[in-house]
C-alpha cells in the first residue's frame, strides 16, 4: 500500500531577528524528520509546548518552505511546488487549526467561510448548489443550517471548530491535519469533537495528523504516536506499545502516573530544553536524559526500527525484543 | 459599516452621546451649503461693490463687506466649497494612496518594505505645515498643489497605520486557512486583509480632514493656496487681517467657519471611533 503521505529528511529553520549587516543567525524548528502516513491511519504528535508540532504540520501544508527534505503527498514530490502547481493538489490535503477563535474571518459569515475554498479554487457554484454545498457541510459536522448567515462571533468555541473542521471537509480532502483542534475547549465539547472526528474518519474514509499534547486523547485516538523532541522525532510507538524512549518514558510516566504499570517506570526530567539556535551535536535530549552517557553527547542517534515501532536512542533496547 | 453606523450612533451599542449626532448633523448643514452656494448665496462671490466696501453686517449683507465691498456671506459660503473640496480630495488621496503603499509594504515585507518606508518616514522629520509649504514652494501655489501638499504631508500617518494593521492581520490563522485552500495575494490582500484593516484608518481620515482644513487654511493664509479671486477660508482671514480694527467681521467669519467645521468634524469624529468601537473589537473576536 502506497503510503498517503511520506515525509524524508524532513527540517526546518526560521532565520533569526534580522539585522542590517551579516548573517542572521537561524533557529531550527523542525529537523530529519521521517515518516508515513497510510491511508486511513491516525497518527498523534506529541511533544511540549514548542517543539514544533505545528511548524511541521504548517510544512507538511506547504505554508512554510521546507529548508530539507522531501514531503511526498500520494507519491508527488510535494516539497518545492509553486503555488499553482499545488492549487489542484491542495483539495486532497488540509488542515484545522489550533484557534478556531481567529481561524474564520470575523466579517465573514459562516457561508462565506464554508465556500471560500471553491471560490479560491476556482469552483463555479450556482446558487442553488452553493445553498446546497453549505447544507451539506454544516450536517456533516452536525450544526444547525439556520447558522449559516450568522457571524463567527456569535459561535461558541466548539461550533466555531465545527466550522473550521466543515470549511477543511469542503473540497474533499484525503489528508487532514488537526493542530491541537481541542485544545481551547472545555472538557464535555473536547469529547464531542473528538467522536466528530472518529464518525467523520469513517463515513469519509479520511487520514488524520493528529496534533496534541493530550496523551490521554492521543492514546483514545490515534493508531500510532510520534513523540517530538526540539524539532526531532524521538520515538514513533503504535497505540498500547511501551515506550522505549526515555524521554517517551518520562512524558508517559507524567501523564499517567497513576496507572501502576508504568509506575515503575518514571524518570524525572530535569534541566534545560536546549535553544533552537544552538542545537547540541550529540542527542538533543542528553542535556536532560536521567540515563545519559558519553555516546549520547557526541552522536545524535538515528531514528531505526521497523515499519510500526521506531526509537531514535543509543540505549533502547533492540526493537526485536519487544514481542 | 454606513448601517452599522447609523445603528450605532442610535440605539445600539455603546452610546457616544448627543454631541457627536448633533456635529453630523452641523457638517452635513455645512457640506449641503458649500455644495449649493450658487444658489443660496446672496451675491454673487466676486461682484465688487467698492461704494459700500468694508461695511459692517446689516440686512443687506448679513456678515457685512470685505475692502473691496464684497458679501462676505457669499465669500464665506463660496469658500466653503474650496476649503472643503480641497480638504476632502487631498485626505482620500492621501487615504488611498497610504492605504496601497502600507497595504503592500505590510504583507510584502523585507528589504522592499525597510527602503519604502525609511523614504516615507522621511517625511515624519517635518512638522505636516513645514512640508505642506515646502512642497508648495516648490510645485507653485495653486488648489491643485495644496492638494498634492497636503496629500503628502498625510501620507506617512495612513501608510503607517495600514502596515501595522496588516502586519498584525497577516499572523492571523484565517489568513493561513485562506493560504491553505491556495489563495495567491491578491485574494489575502484584497479580501482578508483590508477590509479589517479598512475601519481604523477610515476613522483616522474622517478626523484628519479637520486637520487638512486647518492646514488648507494656513496655506490660503500665506497666499499658497487658491488664489484670486476663488475665495477660500484662509485667503479671506489673511486680507480681514489688515482690517483687523476697522473691519473686525471680514476675518471673523471666514475664522469661525474654520473653527465650527474643525470642531465638528472632531466631534463627529471621535462619536465614529466610539459607535464602531474600533480599538476594542480587535481584542473581542
Ligand atoms: N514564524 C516563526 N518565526 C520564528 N520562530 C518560530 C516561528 N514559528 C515558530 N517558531 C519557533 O519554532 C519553535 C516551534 O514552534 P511550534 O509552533 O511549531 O511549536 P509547537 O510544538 O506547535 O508548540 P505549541 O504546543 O505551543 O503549539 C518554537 O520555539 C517557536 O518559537
Ligand atoms: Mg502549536
Amino acid at each position: 500500500m502506497t503510503p498517503i503521505l511520506s515525509v524524508e529528511n524532513l527540517g526546518h529553520t526560521f532565520p533569526g531577528p534580522a539585522g542590517w549587516f551579516g548573517a542572521r543567525k537561524r533557529f531550527r524548528a523542525v529537523g530529519e524528520v521521517d515518516f508515513e502516513l497510510h491511508p486511513g491511519e491516525i497518527l498523534g504528535v506529541v511533544g511540549e509546548s514548542g517543539c514544533g508540532k505545528s511548524t511541521l504540520a504548517r510544512l507538511i501544508m506547504r505554508l512554510y518552505e521546507p529548508t530539507d527534505g522531501t514531503i511526498r503527498f500520494e507519491g508527488t514530490d510535494i516539497t518545492h511546488l509553486s503555488r499553482r502547481a499545488l492549487q489542484p493538489l491542495r483539495r486532497r490535503f488540509q488542515m484545522v487549526f489550533q484557534d478556531p477563535y481567529s481561524s474564520i474571518d470575523p466579517r465573514q459569515t459562516i457561508a462565506e467561510a464554508l465556500t471560500e475554498p471553491f471560490e479560491v479554487q476556482g469552483v463555479g457554484l450556482s446558487a442553488a448548489a452553493r445553498r446546497a454545498e453549505i447544507e451539506r457541510l454544516l450536517a456533516l459536522v452536525a450544526l444547525d443550517p439556520a447558522m449559516a448567515g450568522s457571524h463567527p462571533h456569535h459561535l461558541s468555541g466548539g461550533q466555531k471548530q465545527r466550522v473550521g473542521i466543515a470549511r477543511a471537509l469542503a473540497l474533499g480532502p484525503r489528508l487532514i491535519a488537526f493542530d491541537e483542534p481541542t485544545a481551547s475547549l472545555d472538557v464535555s465539547v473536547q469529547a464531542q469533537v473528538v467522536e466528530l472526528l472518529l464518525r467523520l474518519r469513517r463515513e469519509l474514509d479520511l487520514t488524520y495528523l493528529f496534533i496534541s499534547h493530550d496523551l490521554a486523547l492521543v492514546d483514545y485516538l490515534c493508531d500510532r504516536v510520534m513523540v517530538m523532541y526540539l524539532g526531532r522525532v524521538v520515538e514513533i510507538l503504535p497505540r498500547g506499545a511501551p515506550p522505549r524512549h526515555p524521554y517517551t518514558q518520562a512524558l508517559l510516566a507524567a501523564a499517567f502516573a497513576p496507572d501502576p504499570k508504568v509506575r515503575r517506570h518514571i524518570v524525572r526530567i530535569t534541566g534545560e530544553i536546549p535553544s533552537g539556535y544552538d542545537v547540541p551535536t550529540g542527542c538533543a535530549f542528553a542535556a536532560r536524559c536521567p540515563l545519559v552517557e558519553d555516546t549520547c553527547r557526541a552522536i545524535r542517534p538515528a531514528l531505526v526500527g521497523d515499519g510500526h515501532h521506531a526509537v531514535a536512542c543509543h540505549l533502547a533496547p533492540p526493537i526485536a525484543s519487544e514481542s | 459599516m454606513i448601517a452599522r453606523l447609523v445603528d450605532r450612533l442610535m440605539w445600539r451599542g455603546p452610546r457616544p452621546g448627543i454631541a457627536p449626532i448633533v456635529a453630523g448633523a452641523a457638517l452635513l448643514c455645512l457640506v449641503a451649503a458649500a455644495f449649493l452656494s450658487p444658489w443660496i448665496a446672496p451675491w454673487p462671490y466676486d461682484q465688487q461693490m467698492l461704494a459700500e466696501a468694508d461695511r459692517a453686517p446689516s440686512l443687506a449683507h448679513w456678515f457685512g463687506t470685505d475692502e473691496f465691498g464684497r458679501d462676505v456671506l457669499s465669500r464665506v459660503l463660496f469658500g466653503a466649497r474650496t476649503s472643503l473640496s480641497v480638504a476632502l480630495v487631498s485626505i482620500s488621496v492621501s487615504c488611498s494612496l497610504g492605504m496601497a503603499i502600507g497595504a503592500i509594504c505590510g504583507y510584502v515585507g523585507g528589504p522592499v518594505d525597510r527602503w519604502v518606508m525609511a523614504a516615507i518616514d522621511m517625511t515624519w522629520c517635518f512638522p505636516e505645515i513645514l512640508l505642506a509649504l515646502l512642497l508648495v514652494a516648490i510645485l507653485g501655489p495653486g488648489s491643485t498643489s495644496t492638494v498634492l501638499a497636503i496629500a503628502i504631508a498625510y501620507l506617512a500617518q495612513f501608510t503607517r497605520l495600514t502596515r501595522s494593521q496588516i502586519r498584525a492581520l497577516k499572523r492571523e490563522t484565517f489568513v493561513e486557512a485562506s493560504l491553505c485552500f491556495g489563495a495567491g495575494p491578491a485574494h489575502i490582500l484584497l479580501r482578508r486583509l483590508l477590509p479589517n484593516a479598512v475601519a481604523p484608518v477610515v476613522v483616522v481620515a474622517m478626523l484628519t480632514t479637520g486637520d487638512a482644513i486647518l492646514l488648507e487654511a494656513t496655506l490660503g493664509f500665506f497666499g499658497m493656496g487658491a488664489q484670486p479671486p476663488t475665495p477660500s477660508w484662509g485667503g479671506m482671514m489673511s486680507s480681514g487681517s489688515e482690517l483687523l480694527f476697522e473691519a473686525p467681521w471680514v476675518i471673523l467669519w471666514p475664522g469661525a467657519a474654520i473653527a465650527a467645521s474643525v470642531i465638528a468634524i472632531n466631534l463627529f469624529g471621535d462619536g465614529v471611533l466610539v459607535a464602531l468601537d474600533v480599538k476594542k473589537r480587535r481584542r473581542t473576536h
